[in-house]
């Protein structure tokens, strides 16, 4: 653990025991992930994006976790939120593969050499923004797709 | 010459919890391919959070899974006491553990009892669903509700536990453990049991370390891995427990790896029983509404019934939190485990190989 600081080119903050958060550029992203597969962290947890709207960014979000030292590793990286894309680590993890379909699906950040990203696999016939972006109206949605409920009759 | 066809199990319950079909290619009654199919049971959990005060999504989480949803619960006020520096009273952290293997106790009886009816043997199904009841009673009687609790809140517990409550369940745990020596002769020995469960579905140590795999079936190829003792929360720095394995990996493994964490997780209500301490069961919190939880992020984790389970948590330091991401413990189980675990395997065996996976489908959709 102590020789990560020197494995990794971004910055690496530990936030409580048994965490690490490691924040890299998204160039660096893929050799990260790989140095921290190679230093032991070979269970991948989560995989994951949060959408910055504000600063016209996403982030990604890979949970690793080493079973050797028992910590978890939060690596995230920011790329730009007009047409992005990332590279996918399935040959590292290989269950990653759903979870970068499900990134792509819902965040709409394609992934390059996943060859089922962009295919459906929680939604149906989907022709609306990716879900999980900040900007869709999940309301404006409901209106537009689903009748409205009608008024519950009581007889109390 | 061999002719294949396609075939659609589910979306109704091909024999684990939930909506879920798999789509497979046969060839006479062997599975040449199989590919599972999620979303019957999508929900937006996670969008519907970042909508919410934080106090509103106690309501909703627990619905995440329905066999045990006192695990989101806990996992959803560590990462928020994580966030805001909280310490959780002693007394609430021995009551959390006791709503933690009560849940992990009933989940494990729905399991070992689905199991079962997949194999046609639905005798246990019925004593297990019988057995679980009477803690669901309990469970009314201490929370209030029979399944969905909302009982574990951030800073600690809801209330201090009802007068009668320790006695209520030591009597249900000494039921229970009366019970397991007739489960064992009904099933977990029964030779039927046996022949449909050895040698099926085996998964190798390598496939399980890689792919992300926790819980029962990683204990089931010999690998002691449990967030229980590796990052102890809770009570259960407190407790004495041994994490069972086996080395065979196979569908028999994976279930009595169960079979003896139901009887753990009994010694485990004892044990935390008798150990807890008196004193308060919340720590100072804010009024409830005006939660502000300061900016950051965090993960927190707990051992469900069948891994490893987890919120990503991210805050703005707004009322809201911006975003929460579940960590569903069936999606390494299912993609790409279970779909590999498949080919090669009879038609009749597809169901009793997801559930002795234990996949739980609400969780992979959320």
């Amino acid at each position: 653990m102590r020789d990560l600081g020197q494995i990794i080119k971004g910055s690496v903050t530990v936030q409580r025991p048994q965490r690490i958060h490691v924040n890299v550029a998204a160039t660096d992203l893929l050799s990260t992930v790989h140095s921290l597969k190679l230093s032991g962290f070979n269970q991948l947890t989560l995989l994951t994006a949060v959408d910055w709207i504000d600063e016209q960014q996403f982030e990604v979000v890979y949970l690793l976790y080493s079973r050797t030292e028992k910590v978890v590793a939060i690596v995230k990286a920011r790329i730009p939120r007009g047409d992005p894309e990332v590279e996918t680590i399935e040959d590292l993890y290989p269950n990653a593969h759903k979870y970068e379909v499900e990134l792509t699906e819902m965040f709409g950040i394609k992934v390059r050499g996943n060859a089922d990203s962009g295919k459906p696999f929680l939604l149906e016939n989907w022709q609306d923004l990716p879900p999980m972006r900040k900007d869709f109206d999940s309301i404006k949605y409901a209106g537009e797709h689903y009748e409205a409920r009608h008024k519950e009759v009581t007889s109390d | 010459m061999t002719r294949e066809y396609e075939l659609n199990i589910g979306p109704n319950h091909p024999g684990i919890p939930g909506n879920f079909s798999l789509h497979l290619e046969l060839e006479g009654d062997t599975i040449v391919r199989a590919n599972g199919d999620s979303g019957y049971l999508h929900r937006a959990f996670e969008k519907l959070m970042e909508h919410r005060l934080y106090l509103q999504n106690l309501g909703l989480i627990p619905r995440i899974c329905v066999p045990e949803p006192d695990i989101n619960e806990a996992a959803y006020a560590m990462a928020i006491e994580e966030l805001m520096g909280v310490e959780v009273p002693e007394r609430a952290k021995f009551i959390r553990t006791i709503i933690l293997e009560a849940a992990r106790a009933e989940s494990y009886l729905l399991d070992v009892g689905g199991f079962a009816a997949t194999l046609g043997l639905y005798t246990l199904m019925q004593w297990a669903t019988g057995d679980r009841d009477y803690m669901v009673d309990i469970f009314a009687k201490l929370t209030g509700a029979r399944i969905y609790h909302m009982f574990i809140w951030p800073g600690g517990v809801r209330r201090d536990v009802p007068a009668g409550f320790e006695e209520d369940i030591l009597g249900w745990v000494n039921y229970m453990k009366g019970k397991l020596s007739d489960y064992d002769g009904v099933f977990f020995k029964n030779s039927m049991f046996l022949h449909r469960s050895k040698g099926i579905a085996v998964i190798t140590r390598e496939e399980a370390l890689s792919m992300g795999v926790t819980g029962p079936n990683l204990k089931a190829v010999g690998v002691a891995q449990d967030v229980r003792k590796d990052e102890p929360y809770a009570a259960y720095p407190y407790l004495e427990f041994e994490i069972p394995t086996m080395t065979e990996g196979d569908a028999w493994a994976r279930t009595i790896v169960r079979r003896l964490e139901l009887e753990m997780s009994l010694n485990l209500i004892e044990q935390a029983v008798r150990k807890m301490p008196k004193g308060p069961v919340m720590a100072k919190m804010p009024n409830p509404f005006k939660w502000y939880v300061p900016k950051g992020d965090a993960y927190a984790r707990v051992e469900s019934s069948r891994g490893e389970y987890g919120f990503y948590f991210v805050s703005d330091g707004g009322p809201k939190p911006y975003r929460v991401s579940v960590r569903g413990v069936s999606m390494a189980h299912m993609y790409p485990l279970a779909e590999k675990l498949l080919i090669g395997q009879k038609l009749s065996d597809a169901s009793q190989i997801l559930n002795s996976l234990g996949i739980c489908p609400p969780e992979i959709d959320r």
